[in-house]
C-alpha cells in the first residue's frame, strides 16, 4: 500500500512539473524573456554582398528593438547560419535552426536559389517563415499559411513592371534580353517575356543566358548587336553585369540598358564609371541609399555607428531590407500579444496593412489569402553618377494577386 | 560577323589567352625549377589581385605603385611559402606535395573570402574608360595592355634565363639538381627564387585581370585554363606555354560566338581533348626518350 501511495505521489509530482513547464514555455523558441529567431544567408561564397548586408541590417534592427524594451518584455535573439548561397546548405541550416536550436520562426535573408531548397521542409514543419529577400514564385505560390514574402516582390510582378515600363514609358518594341541562368534571374527574364507578349503582343528579338562567374560576354553581346534592339535588358548580379555593360559599350552598343533590381547598387556605378550614365533599373525599397531623405540619413548614421569599419559599397539594398523586415516581424509580434504562439503570430502578420518602419521601406501588406508583402517598385536612373528616381508609376493593375483571391 | 567584330574578338581572345599563358608559365616554372606541381597557383592569382586592391583602395596608392609593390609583396610571399611550407616536403611522395599545394590554395581562398568583405571589386587603372579607335574599330586599351605586358614579361624572362647568371643557374637546377649542386649552385636559394618568381607571375595575372573582370576569390579558377595553356604548350617551354594560352583564349571566344556563350568552356575543352589525342605531348612538347 505504501509503495502504491509513493508511486501515485511521483506521478502527481511529474504531472505537476510537466504542466508548470508547459505554462512557462508556451511555444517553441519563446521563453519569459526571449524570442528566438533563426536566420540564414550567404556570408561566404559568391553572394556575400547579400548575406552580409541582410545580416548586418537585421542585427541593427534587433539592437534598436531590444534597447527600446523588446516586444512585450521579451528580447529578440537571432541565431544566424551561413548557407553559402547553396540550396542544400540552406536546408541544413534551416533544419538545424528548427530541430536543434528550436527557434520560434525563420527569417530567411538569403536569395532565391538557397531559399527554394528550404521551402518544402518549411511547409511540412509548419514553422512560420518570413522570407525577406527571395523573389522565387515557390515562396508564396501556391499559398501556404506558414510562408511569407517580405521585401522582394514576386518575380511575376517584376515582369509586369518591366513590360509596362518598356511599352508605356520607353515605348520600345525591339528588346534584347540577357539573363543569368540562376532561378531568380532566369525567372525574371521569363516573366518579362511572358507579360510583354501577353499585354502588348511584343516578342523579344533575342534572349541569351550567362552563368554567375562569367567574365566574358562577347558572344552573347554580338547576338544582341546583330538583332539591333532599341533596349538591352541585362538581368544579373553586379559583378557580371558590370563586365557585361562595359563590354557592350566597347562593342559599340549605345542603346539604353535596363538592369535587374539586384544590380541597382552604387557598386555598379563605381565599377562602370561614366559607362553607368543613363542605366535604368527597379529599386525595391523606399528612399535610395545615398539620398538626403531624413529617414535614410538616420538609418545610415545608425548603421555606420554599429559598423564603424564598414566595407566600401555598404550599406547596400540588402542592409536596408534586412533592417526593415525585422521591424515588420516585430510589428506582428506586438500584435500577437504577450501570450505568443506561432498560430497567433501568423494571424497577426496577416493583419499587417501598409506597415513600414520609415520612408526607407515600401509598405507591407499581408492578408489571409496572400502572403506577398510588397508589390511596389520604383524605376531608377543613373544621373551624374547617382541613382535617382524616375517619375513614372505603373497604371495597370497587377494580376499577381488575382491568382490568390478566394 | 563584320570585320570590326572579328578584330575585337581577336583582341579580346588574345588578352584572355595572355592571362592563361601567364598562369601556365608560373606552373611550368615552379614545376621545372623545383619539381612541384603547384595547385595553389590559381589562388595566388586571386591573392595578387586582392593585395593590389588593398594597396589601391585602403592605402590609396596610384596604379603604378600598386603594380610594383604587389609584385614585390607576392614574390616575398612565394619565397616564404617555399621555405616554410614546401621545402620540408621536398623529399615526400609527389602526391603528398600536390595535396599540400591544394591545401595551401584552399587556405588562401577561404582567408580571402573571410578577410575581404568590400563590395567594391575593382581598382582604377590609367586606362579606365578609355577607348582606342582604329579604323572605326573600338578596342579596349586594357586588352592591348594585358597582351603587351604579358609578352614583355615573357620576353624579359626568356632573356633572364639565357643571359643572366641566376637565370642560368635556375635552368641548371631544373635540368639536373644534383649536377647543379656539384657545380656550386646553392639549390635551396634557387628553389626559393623560383617560387618567388612564379608567385609574382600569378600576381601579375591577377593585377592585369582585375580592371577587366573585377576581383573575387573565384578568379582562382583560372588555374584550369593555365594548366590547359601549359599542357598545350608541352609543359616545358616558355614559348609553347605562350602559344598554348593564346590558342585557348581564341578558341574560347570564337567557340562562344559559334556555339553560344554557355558552351564556350565546353568548346575550348573539347578541342583541347582533340589536340591531346592527336598530339599527347602538346603542340610544342616532345615525347621523352625512355631506356628499355
Amino acid at each position: 500500500m505504501r509503495a502504491i501511495r509513493k508511486t501515485l505521489r511521483s506521478i502527481v509530482a511529474v504531472a505537476a512539473m510537466l504542466s508548470s513547464s508547459t505554462a512557462i514555455a508556451a511555444e517553441v523558441g519563446v521563453t519569459d524573456d526571449t524570442i528566438l529567431i533563426g536566420s540564414h544567408g550567404p556570408i561566404t561564397g559568391g553572394a556575400t554582398f547579400l548575406g552580409l548586408g541582410g545580416k548586418a541590417g537585421a542585427e541593427l534592427a534587433y539592437k534598436e528593438i531590444n534597447e527600446a524594451g523588446g516586444i512585450h518584455g521579451r528580447k529578440l535573439k537571432m541565431i544566424f547560419e551561413d548557407d553559402g548561397f547553396s540550396p542544400s546548405r540552406a536546408l541544413a541550416a534551416v533544419k538545424k535552426l528548427v530541430e536543434q536550436d528550436k527557434v520560434f520562426m525563420i527569417n530567411g535573408i538569403s536569395g532565391s536559389n538557397p531559399t527554394v531548397g528550404t521551402i518544402e521542409y518549411l511547409r511540412q514543419a509548419k514553422v512560420p517563415a518570413y522570407i525577406t529577400i527571395a523573389s522565387a514564385p515557390a515562396v508564396t505560390n501556391p499559398f501556404n499559411r506558414y510562408l511569407f514574402r517580405g521585401a522582394t516582390t514576386e518575380t511575376v510582378r517584376f515582369g509586369e513592371l518591366n513590360a509596362e515600363f518598356f511599352n508605356d514609358f520607353l515605348q520600345v518594341k525591339r528588346v534584347a534580353i540577357l539573363s543569368g541562368v540562376e532561378e531568380n534571374l532566369k525567372t525574371e527574364g521569363d516573366e518579362t517575356v511572358k507579360i510583354l507578349n501577353k499585354w502588348y503582343g511584343v516578342k523579344p528579338l533575342m534572349r541569351a543566358e550567362f552563368k554567375v562567374g562569367d567574365k566574358d560576354f562577347t558572344p552573347q553581346l554580338l547576338q544582341v548587336k546583330q538583332s539591333n534592339p532599341e533596349l538591352l535588358f541585362a538581368i544579373g548580379q553586379v559583378p557580371e553585369v558590370s563586365i557585361l555593360i562595359r563590354q557592350a559599350r566597347e562593342l559599340g552598343l549605345r542603346q539604353p540598358i535596363m538592369v535587374a533590381p539586384s544590380s541597382v547598387d552604387n557598386t555598379l556605378i563605381t565599377n562602370l564609371g561614366p559607362n553607368a550614365e543613363g542605366l535604368l533599373g527597379l529599386w525595391g525599397a523606399g528612399a535610395f541609399l545615398d539620398s538626403g531623405n531624413p529617414d535614410m540619413v538616420k538609418f545610415r548614421e545608425a548603421w555606420a555607428k554599429m559598423n564603424p569599419n564598414a566595407p566600401k559599397g555598404r550599406p547596400n539594398l540588402f542592409d536596408v531590407w534586412g533592417y526593415t523586415e525585422v521591424y515588420v516581424i516585430a510589428e506582428a509580434l506586438k500584435k500577437a500579444g504577450r501570450d505568443l504562439t506561432r498560430e497567433k503570430f501568423i494571424d497577426a502578420l496577416e493583419q499587417v496593412k501598409d506597415y513600414r518602419v520609415s520612408e526607407i521601406a515600401t509598405p507591407r501588406t499581408f492578408t489571409n489569402w496572400h502572403h506577398i508583402g510588397n508589390l511596389t517598385q520604383q524605376i531608377m536612373i543613373v544621373v551624374a553618377g547617382h541613382w535617382v528616381p524616375l517619375k513614372w508609376s505603373p497604371l495597370r493593375e497587377s494580376e499577381v494577386l488575382a491568382n490568390y483571391k478566394k | 560577323m563584320g570585320f570590326s567584330d572579328f578584330v575585337q574578338l581577336v583582341v579580346a581572345g588574345l588578352s584572355s589567352g595572355s592571362i592563361y599563358a601567364l598562369v601556365g608559365l608560373g606552373l611550368v616554372l615552379a614545376n621545372k625549377g623545383t619539381g612541384i606541381l603547384n595547385f595553389a597557383q590559381g589562388e595566388l592569382v586571386a591573392l595578387g589581385a586582392y593585395i593590389a586592391l588593398f594597396y589601391s583602395i585602403v592605402v590609396g596608392l596610384p596604379y603604378w605603385q600598386v603594380f610594383i609593390l604587389t609584385l614585390l609583396t607576392t614574390a616575398i610571399i612565394g619565397g616564404i611559402m617555399e621555405r616554410a611550407l614546401l621545402r620540408p616536403l621536398l623529399g615526400a611522395p609527389h602526391f603528398t606535395v600536390v595535396v599540400a599545394t591544394l591545401a595551401i590554395g584552399l587556405i588562401i581562398k577561404n582567408a580571402l573570402r573571410i578577410s575581404w568583405q568590400e563590395a567594391v571589386s575593382t581598382f582604377s587603372s590609367p586606362l579606365d574608360h578609355l577607348m582606342l579607335q582604329i579604323g572605326g574599330i573600338n578596342i579596349n586599351p586594357q586588352y592591348a595592355w594585358i597582351t603587351g605586358c604579358s609578352l614583355a614579361i615573357m620576353g624579359m624572362l626568356a632573356l633572364f634565363f639565357r643571359k643572366n647568371l641566376v637565370g642560368k643557374a635556375m635552368q641548371a637546377v631544373a635540368q639536373n639538381t644534383s649536377a647543379a649542386q656539384l657545380m656550386g649552385i646553392r639549390v635551396s636559394r634557387i628553389f626559393t627564387l623560383t617560387l618567388a618568381v612564379s608567385t609574382a607571375l600569378a600576381a601579375l595575372a591577377g593585377i592585369l585581370m582585375t580592371p577587366v573582370v573585377g576581383v573575387s576569390a573565384e578568379m582562382s579558377n583560372v588555374i584550369l585554363k593555365g594548366f590547359v595553356a601549359a599542357i598545350l604548350g608541352g609543359f616545358n617551354s616558355l614559348f609553347g606555354c605562350l602559344i598554348g594560352g593564346l590558342i585557348l583564349g581564341l578558341l574560347e571566344i570564337f567557340g562562344g560566338v559559334y556555339f553560344g556563350g554557355l558552351f564556350k568552356d565546353i568548346t575550348a575543352f573539347v578541342l583541347l581533348m582533340f589536340i591531346l589525342l592527336v598530339r599527347p605531348h602538346g603542340i610544342f612538347g616532345t615525347a621523352e626518350a625512355r631506356r628499355v
